[in-house]
C-alpha cells in the first residue's frame, strides 16, 4: 500500500488491527467499528495514542458520533469502484459533525475518483502497488473546476458558482491557464 | 436559450480534453477494455451490438439552430448521415469510431454541447416539457431550473457512483407532458396560496422490469430550496439504495420497500441537519442569473388571427390537417408551437438524416427565433413560430419530408432502438413500428381513431416506455422467437396509470394484426369519436379486449 496525503506519498504511521489481533501498547491504530462498540471501546482511548476507526460502506457514520471528538482518523472502505456509499459518508463528517481529523479512503481507491473524494472531505487515500502512482499527482488539473458549492471543502478544484458570485476567478487567470 | 459563460466552456473543454488521453490510453494499450469501461461510460460511449454508440445531451431538450446543424456536420463526418433522437430528450449516434470521438467531443463542445452523464450510475440529462416557456397552460418556467440542476449534478462529487442511473424530470404546467410521474425524481412546478412557486417532489417513479408511479414527498417546496433538498434526496438513495441487485436497485425499490412514508421521514431528517442558508443564497443568485437567458424573445406584436393564415386554412387541406394535428397554443398571441414528426409513414421512430437536421435549422432561423426542441415522444419542436408563417414552414417541412401530420396519433410511434442496434434487447423494435405505421397509413383512418399513442420496448428494461402507453408491446424472446406482449391502457400524463396485459403474447407475424384488432374493437363499440381510447377503455375494461382479440379456436 502506498499513502497519498496533501498531494504527496508519504509514510504511513497508522496500523490497521484487525480484530482478531491483539492490539499493539504504541503507537497510532485504526480499529474496526465492531471493537469500538465492544467490551474495549473505552479501553483503546486510554493509552493515549491517536485513534482511527475503519468503517466499511454498509455501516452507518452516525455510530461514530459517541467517539467522534476523540477520533483522529476515520477510514471509509470503497469495496469497489462503483460503490459510492463512502462519498456520502465523509460529506457528512466534514459538512454536519465539522469532523476535523483525517478522512481516508482504503480498498479499491482510484485515480479517477480522486477529485471526487477530495472535494467530499477526503484527505488520505491508500493506494494499491501498481496503481499507476504517478498519474496520482496530475489527474487533478484535468478539470479544475466544479460547479457544486461547499463550504466546508479545502480543494484546489474552484467552485464555479462561488467564483461566479465573488469574481474571485479572473478571466486572465482562465487564460493562463489555456 | 442559456449560454455557456466562460467557466461552463471551459469546464466542457477540460472534460473533452480528459477524455482525449484515455482515449488515447486504451488505444495504445495502456488502458484494458476492463478499465476504460467506466471512463467511456461516464462520457457516454456504449459498446452496442454492432458498433460504439455516443449519447450526446441535449440538456432539457432545448437547441440552437448552429447546434443542430453541428449535429448534423458530426453525423455526415463521423457517423452514416443521421442521427437518433431518444425518448430522454438526447441524440444518439449508432456508428462512430473510437478514435474520432475525441473529435466529436470537440466539435460538440465549439457549439456548448457535450456528452457527460449520458450513461453510468449517475445523474441523467434533466428532461422538461417541450413546450416550456410557450405553452399557454404554464404556470411556471422551468427551463431555469433544469439549467441549475443540469449545472449541480454536472461531475457531482457525491452523486456519481450511485446504485443505479437516476433520472430527473420537471415540469411547469399542470398538463404533464414531461411525465414526472414515472422518474427517480419527478418535479411539479404549482403555486401556493400566497402565489409563490414551489415544486411538488414526486420520488419513486419508473419504468424497466418493476414499473411505478411515483409518490409525493413534498406537496410545495419553495423553489429557492431546490438543490439542498435534492441533495437530501439523493444522499438517502446512495446511502440506503440497494446495490446488491441491479434489477432492484433504483430508488424505486428503496421507496416501494420501506414505504414512501419511511422514506419521506428519512429525507426531511437529512434535511433538517443541514445548514442550508449559505447554498441557498448562492442557487437562488444563480438562479437568477441563469433565468436571464430565457428572457422571451423580440415578439412581434401580431393578431390572433392572420389574414393570410386563415385563407391558407381554408384553401389547403393538407396544410389544415398538419396545422389541427401539429401545432399548439402558445402564450403569446399570434404565436404558435409548431410539432415536427419524426414519424414518417414506414420510417423509423426517432431517426432524422443530417440533411433533415440542416432543413430544421434553417426553418428554426427563418421562423423561430433559431430555436428548437426535443420531444421525449422522439419529435422536434418549433416553439415560437408566428401564425403568418405556418404555411411556409410547412412548405418546407413537406420539402424535408418532416410533414406527416400524424402527432399524436396511431402512427406517432415511441420505439426503441431493440435487437437492430441494442445489445441488451431480446426482440425487434423498428421493424414492428415500422409494420404497424404501414397498416395504419391512411391518415383519414389515424383522424378517426384519434388520440391512441403506441410504444414498444425490445426488452423488459422498457426504454421505449410501453408500460405508459395507451398501447404498449414488449418484444419478448420465448424459445428462440420473439413474443410480443400488448399492455392496455396506460398513461405518462398527470394521470399516470401502468398498463394492463391483455394476454398471452404475439409471434412476430401476428402482432401487427392483434394490434389492428384491438384498434377496430374500440372504433366499432366507442360511443363516439369524443370517447377517446384510454377514456373507452377505462370505461369497458381488458376483458371486453381480450375477448374480442383472443377468439376462441
Amino acid at each position: 500500500m502506498s499513502l497519498f496525503k496533501h498531494g504527496e506519498w508519504t509514510t504511513d504511521d497508522w496500523r490497521f488491527v484487525a480484530d482478531d489481533e491483539p492490539l499493539p501498547a504504541v503507537g497510532p491504530k485504526i480499529v474496526t467499528l465492531a471493537r469500538l462498540q465492544g467490551d474495549d471501546g473505552e479501553y483503546l482511548f486510554h493509552c493515549g495514542c491517536p485513534l482511527g476507526v475503519r468503517l466499511e460502506s454498509g455501516e452507518p457514520v452516525e455510530a461514530l458520533e459517541p467517539w467522534l471528538n476523540r477520533l483522529s482518523l476515520v477510514a471509509l472502505g470503497f469495496p469497489a469502484f462503483v460503490d459510492g456509499r463512502a462519498f456520502s459518508a465523509a460529506a457528512i463528517l466534514r459538512q454536519r459533525h465539522g469532523f476535523a481529523g483525517e478522512i481516508r479512503a482504503v480498498g479499491n481507491v482510484l485515480v479517477d475518483q480522486h477529485a471526487f473524494m477530495l472535494r467530499v472531505g477526503f484527505d488520505a487515500f491508500e493506494v494499491a502497488e501498481g496503481r499507476a502512482l504517478e498519474s496520482w499527482r496530475t489527474a487533478l488539473l484535468d478539470v479544475p473546476f466544479a460547479y457544486q458549492y461547499d463550504d466546508t471543502a479545502s480543494t484546489p478544484v474552484q467552485s464555479i458558482w462561488q467564483a461566479r458570485r465573488s469574481g474571485s476567478l479572473q478571466a486572465g487567470e482562465l487564460q493562463a491557464a489555456e | 436559450m442559456y449560454r455557456y459563460d466562460e467557466f461552463d466552456a471551459r469546464f466542457v473543454a477540460d472534460r473533452a480534453a480528459q477524455f482525449r488521453d484515455q482515449v488515447r490510453r486504451r488505444l495504445d494499450g495502456t488502458l484494458s477494455e476492463e478499465e476504460f469501461r467506466p471512463l467511456r461510460l461516464m462520457n457516454g460511449l456504449y459498446l452496442q451490438l454492432h458498433a460504439y454508440m455516443l449519447r450526446i445531451a441535449i440538456p432539457y431538450g432545448v437547441l440552437g439552430s448552429q447546434q443542430l446543424r453541428q449535429l448534423a456536420m458530426i453525423a455526415d463526418r463521423w457517423d452514416r448521415g443521421y442521427g437518433h433522437f431518444t425518448t430522454r430528450q438526447n441524440i444518439q449516434f449508432n456508428w462512430p469510431k473510437l478514435a474520432d470521438v475525441p473529435d466529436i467531443l470537440d466539435a460538440l463542445a465549439a457549439v456548448e454541447m457535450h456528452a457527460i452523464q449520458t450513461s453510468g450510475n449517475c445523474i441523467r440529462n434533466v428532461t422538461t416539457d417541450q413546450f416550456a416557456g410557450v405553452a399557454a397552460d404554464e404556470v411556471e418556467d422551468p427551463r431555469p431550473y433544469c439549467e441549475l440542476l443540469r449545472q449541480w449534478s454536472s461531475l457531482h462529487p457525491e452523486f456519481s457512483f450511485l446504485p443505479r442511473k437516476f433520472k430527473i424530470a420537471v415540469t411547469g404546467a399542470p398538463f404533464d407532458r414531461a411525465a414526472v410521474k414515472v422518474h427517480d425524481i419527478g418535479l411539479r412546478m404549482h403555486r401556493n396560496e400566497a402565489g409563490e412557486p414551489g415544486f411538488e417532489v414526486i420520488v419513486g417513479g419508473g419504468l424497466g422490469r418493476t414499473p411505478m408511479v411515483g409518490k409525493t414527498v413534498r406537496d410545495f417546496l419553495p423553489v429557492a430550496e431546490l438543490v439542498p433538498y435534492v441533495t437530501a434526496i439523493m444522499r438517502v438513495y446512495n446511502r440506503f439504495g440497494r446495490r446488491d441487485n441491479k434489477y432492484k436497485a433504483r430508488i424505486k425499490i428503496l421507496v416501494h420497500e420501506i414505504g414512501v412514508d419511511a422514506f419521506s421521514e428519512l429525507v426531511e431528517a437529512e434535511y433538517r441537519a443541514g445548514d442550508h442558508a449559505a447554498g441557498i443564497e448562492l442557487a437562488v443568485g444563480e438562479v437568477e442569473r441563469i433565468a436571464a437567458y430565457f428572457a422571451p424573445p423580440a415578439y412581434e406584436d401580431l393578431p390572433e388571427r392572420d389574414p393570410g393564415h386563415m385563407a391558407r386554412l381554408f384553401e389547403n387541406r393538407d396544410f389544415a390537417r398538419w396545422v389541427r394535428q401539429s401545432t399548439a397554443p402558445h402564450t403569446v398571441r399570434g404565436y404558435s408551437i409548431a410539432n415536427i414528426s419524426l414519424k414518417p409513414i414506414g420510417g423509423i421512430p426517432g431517426d432524422a438524416s443530417s440533411a433533415q437536421m440542416r432543413a430544421v435549422a434553417d426553418l428554426a432561423d427563418r421562423h423561430s427565433f433559431g430555436e428548437i426542441r426535443v420531444a421525449h415522444e422522439q419529435n422536434l419542436v418549433l416553439p415560437n413560430v408566428p401564425k403568418r408563417d405556418l404555411f411556409a414552414l410547412w412548405e418546407g417541412l413537406v420539402e424535408a419530408d418532416l410533414g406527416t401530420p400524424n402527432l399524436g396519433l396511431v402512427s406517432d410511434i415511441i420505439a426503441c432502438p431493440g435487437m437492430d442496434y441494442c445489445s441488451l434487447a431480446t426482440a425487434r423494435s423498428i421493424p414492428v413500428a415500422q409494420a404497424i405505421s404501414r397498416r395504419f397509413a391512411d391518415l383519414a383512418l389515424q383522424s378517426d381513431v384519434g388520440d391512441l399513442r403506441i410504444n414498444i420496448s425490445g426488452c423488459i428494461n422498457a426504454c421505449g416506455h410501453h408500460h405508459v402507453a395507451h398501447l404498449g408491446i414488449l418484444g419478448l424472446e420465448k424459445r428462440g422467437v420473439e413474443s410480443y406482449q400488448i399492455t392496455l391502457g396506460g398513461s405518462g400524463d398527470e394521470n399516470a396509470a401502468l398498463g394492463q396485459l391483455l394476454g398471452p403474447g404475439f409471434a412476430a407475424d401476428e402482432i401487427v394484426d392483434a394490434v389492428e384488432a384491438v384498434v377496430r374493437v374500440y372504433l366499432a363499440d366507442r360511443r363516439g369519436p369524443e370517447e377517446r381510447f384510454l377514456d373507452f377503455f377505462r370505461r369497458v375494461g381488458i376483458k371486453h379486449f381480450k375477448e374480442a382479440v383472443y377468439v376462441p379456436v
